[in-house]
Order: C-alpha cells, then sequence, then structure tokens
C-alpha cells in the first residue's frame, strides 16, 4: 500500500464525516495489515502515542482551564481590565483583548475563551453601543492568545513531539503572545478613530483599587505555573498539577466553585482531554508508518530541491499549513506535520523552538477562518450571529494577527529573546 | 515485515534501529557503518537505518524486534532488563572497568550462557556489545568522593537498574524526563546529571554546570540485537556478512567514541566551560559499589556479577 | 406487539443500558483525571519532601493518560463527541447524509473491531517484558483500549441499527451548535 493511497484514504475519511481520529487509524491500520506487520503492533504504537510524560500536562491544564472558567476570574478580570483602561475611547474593545490576554495565563485553548468570555463581553459591548460585528469579531481574534501565551495546549503536543523542553517554548511563546495582544488593540485604535461616539467613562482610583484587590488571587496562577517552571521549583506537568490546585483553592474561596461541582470538573476535563489524546495517539502510528516508508527523507530531498533558504523555506511551511489549517482542525494538523517538518526545519538551520511558535501560531489563525475555522462556530450560538456574520467580524482582525505571524516567522528573535535570557 | 521481504534473486533487506541522533556515533559509526559493510560484501543482503527513536522508545522498538516487525536494534541492558532481568547486571556501576574489560567478557565463553538464556527467554539473539562511553557525574561542585554527593539531587535516567546504582553510589536519585535535564539543570530543578561524555556535549549540559567529575562510574555498553527468527531465515553468507559487520565495527565505534570524547575534553580545556575534575577518589565509590552490590544482587544476577568482577584485570 | 412498539421497547431498553454504561465511563474517566493529578502532586511534592525516587508516580500517570483516552472513545462515540469534520452537513441533506452517516458508522464499527482485535492479542499473548517501575507485565495495559475500543464498536453499530439510542434527555436540549468541526478544544 504506498504512501498515496494512504494519504487518499484518510483524506477520504475525513471528508466522510469519520472523526479525525478513528479516519487516521482506519487506513493505517490497513497498511500494517497488508505489509504483513504482525497482530499487535498498530495497537502498541497507538498507545505509544500518548504515554508519554510531557502530554500528562495536558489533561491538568485543561483542569486548570476549565476551573478557572468556572471559579469566574473572567469577570474579575473584566472588572480590572475596566478600571484600569475605561476611560478611553473605544474602551470595551481594549478591555475585551485585556481580558483575554489576563484568562491566557489560566487556559490553553482559544475555544474555552471564545465561549467562556464571549458571553460576558459581547452583550456588554452591545449594551453599551458598539456594533455587535465588531465585539464578536475582537472576542474571536483575541481568543487566539490563549493558546500562545503559557500555559498552551499546542505547545506541549509540539514539544511532546519534537522532544523539546516544554518549558523553554512556553517561553518562546510570550513575546508573541504579548505581540499578538498589541496588534490586536492597534486594530481597535484604528477602528476607534471613526466612532468618537463611544466615549470612555472617568477614571476612578477607588474603581481600580477595589478591582485589584478582587483580581489579585488570580495573579496568583501564573505566579505558581510560568514562575514555577521558569524558577525550577517544578517541571511544567508538575506545575500544572499544582496550578490546577491553586485555581481550585481559589475557586473555594471566591465560593463559585464547591465540592459537589469536583466530579462535574473532573469529568469534564477528561472527556475534553480523551477527545485530544485519541487523535494523538492515531498519529503515533501514522508517525511511524511515515518514518519506516522514510517519507520525512522524501519530502526533505524535494524541499531542499526547492531552495536552500531558510526563509524561503518558512514562507513555505506558512502557506502549507494556513491552508491546512483552514481545512483541518488544530491537532491533528501539528501531529501530522511535524514529524514530517521539523527534521528538514533541522537541516535549515531553523531553531526547534521558532519552528515550534510558528507552527502553532499558524494554526491557531487557522482556528478563524472558514470552511471549518472552529473559534467562529463556537462563537455564533453565543452571539446569536450567523457564522458568515462572525467571519465578517473576525476578517479584519486577520490584519493584525498575520502580521505577528510574519513578524515572528521573519525575527526568530522575537521568539529566541526570552528563553535566551532565562538561559533556557 | 515490511523490511524483510525475500525477492526471487534471494535479496533480503533488514530494519536496523536505534535511539540516537543521526549525528551520534552510534548511528554514523554504528548503524550506518554496518549498512554500508555488509552492502559491500554482496552478500544479498541490505540494511536500511532508522536512527532518532523513529520507530518508538526502547522499550517499544525492542518489543516489536521480539515480534519481528524491526528486525535489529541496538539497546541497553537495563532497558533489556525488563524484559530479561539478569542481564540488567551489565549496566551495574563498576561492574566492569573500562571498555577492554567488557569486551574481553562478552567474548568469554561466561557471557555465551548469558547469550543463550537471554535469546531463550527473549526470541532474540546479540550480535555483539559496542561501547558507549565511561558514565561521569556532573555538577555545580567537584564530586571527588562519596561524601561530596550528600544533598545533590542527581538526575538518573528512570530505570531501576540505574536506581540501583544511585543507591550504591550513595547519590539521591532524581528522575526527570531527558529532555527536561537541561532546564531542569539550569533552573535547580536538579543538581546534577550522570552520562557520558559526548552526550553531556551534545545536550550542552556544559552550559548549565561548572564541574564534569571523571568517577566513570559506569562503562556504558549498547547490545545489538537481531530476531532470532529473521537471523535463522538468512543464508551462511548472509549471516557471515552481518556478525562480521557489527563486529568490525565493534573496536571502529569505540574509537569514534574515544575520538569525539578527546575532541571534546580539548575544547572544554581551552574554552573553560566547564572543570573537568580528574582527581576522584574511584576506589572509594568502587567500594561502595562493591559492597552493596555484592549484598544486594540476587540469584543469577549475583552470579554474572562474580564472574564478570574475576575477570577483572 | 406491533412492530413499532416493539422497537420503542428495543429502543428504551438499549438507552437505559448505554446510559448506565456512559455513566460508568464519565466516572472511570473522572476517576482517572484525579488520579494523574494528584500522582502530579505527589511526584511535585516529594521533591521537596525527604522521601524521594519514586519512578512508579510518573509511570502510573502515564498508563492513566494511555486508559484515559480509550476509556472514552466510546462515550464520546456515543454523543457524537469525537472531533470530525461535519462539512458534509452543509453540503448534502436528507438521504445523502443519511448514508453518509451510516458509512461513518460503518468505517468507526470497522476499525474498533480491527484494534480491539489487536488489543486481545497482545492480552493473550505470553509477554515476558514488564513496565519498568511498577513491574507489571506491559499486556495488561491493554486491558483496557480493548474494552474501550469494543464499547465504541458496539455505540457505532448502535447508532446505525437503534437510531438515537444514545442520546440522553440532556443531549436532546442540547442545542449542540451545528458546527463543521466538533469538539476541538485544542484551539
Ligand atoms: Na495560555
Ligand atoms: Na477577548
Amino acid at each position: 500500500m504506498s504512501m498515496i493511497l494512504l494519504a487518499l484514504g484518510i483524506v477520504a475519511l475525513l471528508a466522510l464525516r469519520v472523526p479525525v481520529a478513528f479516519s487516521l487509524l482506519g487506513p493505517s491500520l490497513l497498511y500494517m495489515l497488508l505489509n504483513g506487520q504482525s497482530l499487535g503492533l498498530s495497537l502498541r504504537q497507538v498507545t505509544e502515542g500518548v504515554d508519554s510524560f510531557p502530554l500528562l500536562a495536558v489533561p491538568l491544564f485543561i483542569l486548570v482551564g476549565v476551573v478557572a472558567n468556572r471559579a469566574g476570574i473572567a469577570d474579575r478580570l473584566f472588572e480590572f481590565a475596566l478600571s484600569l483602561l475605561g476611560r478611553l475611547r473605544a474602551s470595551l474593545g481594549y478591555v475585551n483583548i485585556g481580558v483575554s490576554l489576563g484568562f491566557s495565563w489560566m487556559s490553553g485553548s482559544a475555544l474555552a475563551d471564545a465561549a467562556g468570555l464571549g458571553k460576558v463581553e459581547v452583550p456588554a459591548m452591545v449594551r453599551n453601543g458598539y456594533p455587535k460585528r465588531f465585539a464578536v469579531g475582537v472576542t474571536a481574534a483575541s481568543s487566539l492568545v490563549g493558546p500562545i501565551m503559557p500555559p498552551s495546549i499546542p505547545a506541549i503536543i509540539y514539544a511532546s513531539i519534537a522532544a523539546v523542553s516544554t518549558g523553554a517554548l512556553f517561553a518562546a511563546a510570550v513575546v508573541p503572545a504579548f505581540l499578538m495582544a498589541i496588534g490586536l488593540a492597534l486594530a481597535v485604535f484604528l477602528w476607534s478613530r471613526r466612532h468618537p461616539e463611544l466615549k470612555g467613562d472617568p477614571f476612578s482610583i477607588r474603581r481600580l483599587a477595589r478591582a485589584t484587590v478582587r483580581v489579585i488571587g488570580a495573579l496568583g496562577a501564573p505566579v505558581i505555573i510560568l514562575g514555577g517552571i521558569l524558577s525550577g521549583f517544578f517541571t511544567p506537568t508538575e506545575a500544572a498539577a499544582v496550578g490546577a490546585a491553586y485555581v481550585l483553592l481559589l475557586g473555594f474561596g471566591y465560593r463559585t466553585v464547591a465540592l459537589r461541582d469536583v466530579p462535574g470538573i473532573l469529568r469534564e476535563t477528561a472527556v475534553t482531554t480523551a477527545s485530544i489524546t485519541l487523535i494523538i495517539a492515531a498519529s503515533g502510528l501514522l508517525g511511524w508508518i511515515l518514518a519506516r516508508e522514510q517519507v520525512p527523507l522524501l519530502v526533505a530531498d524535494t524541499m531542499f530541491g526547492m531552495t536552500d533558504s531558510p526563509l524561503a523555506f518558512l514562507l513555505m511551511v506558512n502557506i502549507v499549513l494556513i491552508v491546512l489549517g483552514s481545512v483541518l482542525e488544530g491537532t491533528s494538523a501539528l501531529v501530522i506535520t511535524v514529524p514530517i517538518l521539523l527534521p528538514i526545519a533541522g537541516q535549515f538551520g531553523v531553531d526547534p523552538l521558532h519552528f515550534g511558535v510558528v507552527m502553532i501560531l499558524n494554526l491557531m489563525i487557522g482556528l478563524l477562518t472558514p470552511p471549518i475555522g472552529a473559534v467562529l462556530y463556537v462563537m455564533s450560538p453565543v452571539t446569536d450571529l450567523p457564522v458568515h456574520e462572525v467571519f465578517r467580524g473576525t476578517a479584519p482582525f486577520l490584519v493584525p494577527l498575520l502580521a505577528v505571524l510574519a513578524v515572528v516567522t521573519f525575527f526568530p528573535q522575537t521568539v529566541l529573546v526570552l528563553p535566551g535570557l532565562l538561559g533556557l | 515485515a515490511t523490511g524483510c521481504g525475500g525477492t526471487d534473486d534471494g535479496d533480503v533487506t533488514l530494519s536496523f534501529a536505534n535511539s540516537y541522533a543521526p549525528e551520534h556515533p552510534h548511528t554514523a559509526c554504528g548503524i550506518e557503518a554496518v549498512s554500508d559493510k555488509v552492502a559491500d560484501s554482496d552478500a544479498g543482503l541490505t540494511v536500511e537505518t532508522f536512527p532518532g527513536s523513529q520507530l518508538g522508545n526502547d522499550d517499544d522498538r525492542f518489543a516489536s524486534v521480539m515480534s519481528g516487525d524491526v528486525e535489529m536494534d541496538v539497546q541497553g541492558s537495563s532497558a533489556l532488563a525488563a524484559t530479561y532481568e539478569p542481564i540488567g547486571v551489565l549496566d551495574t556501576a563498576y561492574t566492569f572497568d573500562g571498555p577492554d574489560h567488557l569486551f574481553e567478557f562478552f567474548d568469554s565463553e561466561a557471557a555465551d550462557e548469558l547469550k543463550s538464556d537471554f535469546r531463550e527467554q527473549t526470541g532474540t539473539r546479540v550480535l555483539d556489545v559496542w561501547y558507549f562511553g565511561m558514565r561521569h557525574f556532573s555538577a555545580n561542585e567537584p564530586i571527588r568522593e562519596p561524601a561530596d554527593l550528600e544533598g545533590l539531587r542527581m538526575r538518573f535516567p528512570d530505570s531501576p537498574v540505574y536506581l540501583e546504582n544511585a543507591e550504591a553510589l550513595g547519590a539521591e536519585a532524581e528522575p526527570v524526563a531527558f529532555e527536561e535535564v537541561y532546564t531542569g539543570l539550569q533552573q535547580g530543578v536538579i543538581d546534577g546529571q550522570e552520562n557520558p561524555i559526548a552526550t553531556v556535549a551534545a545536550e550542552s549540559f556544559e552550559e548549565v554546570q561548572s564541574h564534569v567529575s571523571m568517577t566513570g562510574h559506569q562503562t556504558g555498553s549498547q547490545l545489538v540485537v537481531i530476531n532470532e527468527e529473521h537471523w535463522q531465515s538468512l543464508n551462511s553468507d548472509q549471516q557471515d556478512a552481518l556478525q562480521t559487520a557489527v563486529q568490525e565495527t565493534r573496536p571502529e565505534n569505540r574509537q569514534c567514541i574515544e575520538d569525539e570524547e578527546d575532541e571534546i575534553l580539548d575544547e572544554w580545556e581551552r574554552t573553560g566551560d566547564v572543570e573537568v575534575v580528574e582527581d576522584v577518589d574511584r576506589e572509594a565509590f568502587q567500594q561502595l559499589a562493591a559492597d552493596y552490590f555484592g549484598e544486594n544482587l540476587g540469584g543469577r544476577q549475583h552470579e554474572m556479577y562474580e564472574l564478570i568482577r574475576e575477570q577483572a584485570p | 406487539m406491533s412492530a413499532e412498539a416493539r422497537a420503542g421497547t428495543v429502543r428504551r431498553g438499549a438507552r437505559a443500558v448505554l446510559r448506565w454504561v456512559g455513566g460508568a465511563e464519565q466516572v472511570v474517566g473522572g476517576l482517572l483525571v484525579l488520579l494523574i493529578f494528584v500522582l502530579m502532586l505527589v511526584q511535585a511534592g516529594q521533591r521537596y519532601l525527604p522521601v524521594g525516587g519514586w519512578l512508579w508516580t510518573g509511570e502510573l500517570a502515564r498508563f492513566s493518560l494511555v486508559w484515559l483516552t480509550f476509556a472514552l472513545a466510546g462515550y464520546l462515540m456515543g454523543r457524537d463527541g469525537h472531533i470530525s469534520l461535519k462539512l458534509v452537513d452543509y453540503a448534502a441533506s436528507g438521504a445523502v447524509l443519511r448514508g453518509v452517516r451510516i458509512f461513518a458508522n460503518v468505517v468507526v464499527a470497522a476499525v474498533c473491531v480491527g484494534y480491539a482485535a489487536e488489543a486481545y492479542e497482545l492480552l493473550r499473548q505470553p509477554s515476558i517484558q514488564t513496565s519498568p517501575s511498577l513491574g507489571i507485565p506491559v499486556r495488561w495495559i491493554f486491558a483496557v483500549p480493548f474494552v474501550g475500543l469494543s464499547l465504541t464498536a458496539i455505540r457505532a453499530v448502535l447508532a446505525i441499527a437503534v437510531p438515537r439510542a444514545d442520546a440522553d434527555d440532556a443531549d436532546d436540549e442540547r442545542s449542540a451548535p451545528h458546527t463543521p468541526t466538533s469538539g476541538g478544544p485544542i484551539g
């Protein structure tokens, strides 16, 4: 069975509504059996795909996000951001980005952010006279900061496949995450110049003080998680567990989470985790087959036949990933492409941390693009807007995000400066 | 299996895997060298190489060698001990005095029994042993004698044999995944680690450690294994070609490792990145290990241990 | 009993059983998350306590993640919760869409049967490999995948034979956002 047939089989099953994991598992199993591999080898490779210590951080950071959502931390962040930025024109646009930025330290995914914050922020903006399309757009776009800023589920998955340090990759993504927030704020600023009617509120130091007191506990989460990793107290996986314990205690303290909520929290975490890890598992076998057939070598030869410039290589990768990211969901795109592209990146002299941030940022932008951009579809029911209207609102914000992608791609320093400073 | 299909003219292809990066001597001077030698021998045998754990991690690849899905692999005895416990003794601290002792033992009759028992238990044949380099400690202080290990959290690979070694040497073992060792050392999650010089340099541990102390507490070795059924399916020319290639590679591979170590040590001396501590009280460590293993090894492992120690030069 | 009534009885019976199985799957999944959580807390704690060098915490946590992956595969199948591309829902309707859904379920059932056979083979083979720290036979790990994959295959078959057998009241109400990808929480 040739690699072409394998690829066609996977694509056909994906198109015919077979879940991603089984679309990968089916043709792979067929390949193994047709090639006379012994019964049992396929499942061993599949389980090996998730039998990884770094991947243990996936359920634990999902747990952090689930608890943070239920603990009502977003509301406190909203109050705080409003009391700080409220006097600016179109302030709720900046507040929206600020809340996502704050929440991104506790959440590793965009969808939880978009769904959770969208319910609060979009109605608030509409009530205050902001066009709904703008409100939806800025909420959707800013939710992408979540999976870039550490903790990040895709970063854990990349680090696990690429065998790079999760802590170093976390540090590498901090500057790009801030660049995204700045880029989005810039877009809000340009937009606000045409909307003088959206006046800000007068600033109140008492209000800011009150909001600061209410939000201060939430700041403990990034201190424990990222601080714990970078200062060497914990490995990333341990930091995830300690962070989850902290956010849980915070929820108990805020009286937004009760002991009887814990089974539901665990259940939600388990279900979310399993839907991701089954795809990672399936890619374990696919990766084995690709290696066995020397596919990475083949792709590398093709790439080197076209160019020997690392920048041209990165540009090609970006184009391929943007196309792939718009038709394939993030985890699958990541687990399929990393084993093939990473060794080539190494041969082009691209740093694996840099490459990881470029890949993740690129695939996350795919969450905002049709036909399958998942954030668009999550925002649609939350805001009662049809998907194409959500996209019309989001589309302008793709400009700053793509600009950040370009900056991050062509200036590796943006990624490597922080790990460098920390000596990682 | 894919790799092993006889064609009309009797040509056979074997897959030969390992866990090391393409630049590592066990790849460049190891599996690649075997592949080249076999190709030159015109025995109708082709060896395809798969470095870098492409075909799975150590335990998983060995399971694949047992099932015949991967024909050949390079494995450390501590990993193989998960399947056949007695073989783990080869990785215990100060059991071998160095590569000469290691090779001598492996070529002796005493090793034949171990190899045949291993074959019986696992359905895989040990073709030869390769030298991996002596394992030394690195930390942010010199480790000259056992007392210097006190209070240091030393990273050891997470397998029982290595933890026994830590216990034997009086070190506090801290199991950390290999990918996190650099960060762990840098951030102080762990104070030190133990590996051969080549690994220390490949992972740039010298950037985050001030001292490498030449304890040489373990003669690192790697066994070249092949699925027994596949071995038996080869004709005698092919068996000869393969066995010869693996055996001829052994001294060349060792030379590669030692050359690389010399180069690295020279480089360290030149740059002063890390201080190499030569005046280590090896005898004190050795005595600790001998006392520990003399007392704690049981049955077959104890027998092997005594046999190996008797052959010590 | 009319055919219709009989079908109704079958559906109710299947519903009751599946609801119970689904509940058990969620409990197992939740407990595995709890186990991973506690084990990693212990591992973080032991670094700063005079105990130490416990390898089994990491090993058991890794196995738990493997088990978690398969333990909930059936539950996710039952509620159409696996990440999948649902573009065809927009392109097709009526009989064509029903046909595609049946095809997808057939594929999932076949794939699961295939892998369940692999799991059965691994459980059956007298393998001598043990896990490094806990020392348990490696083949035991495949017991959970075997059960999980079998339950997923059953869910897929039932989705064809007894449509909506798996839906519970909450699912009926759940105004599932009609998205071309479901799940995908990674974003
Ligand atoms: Na985040
Ligand atoms: Na936002």
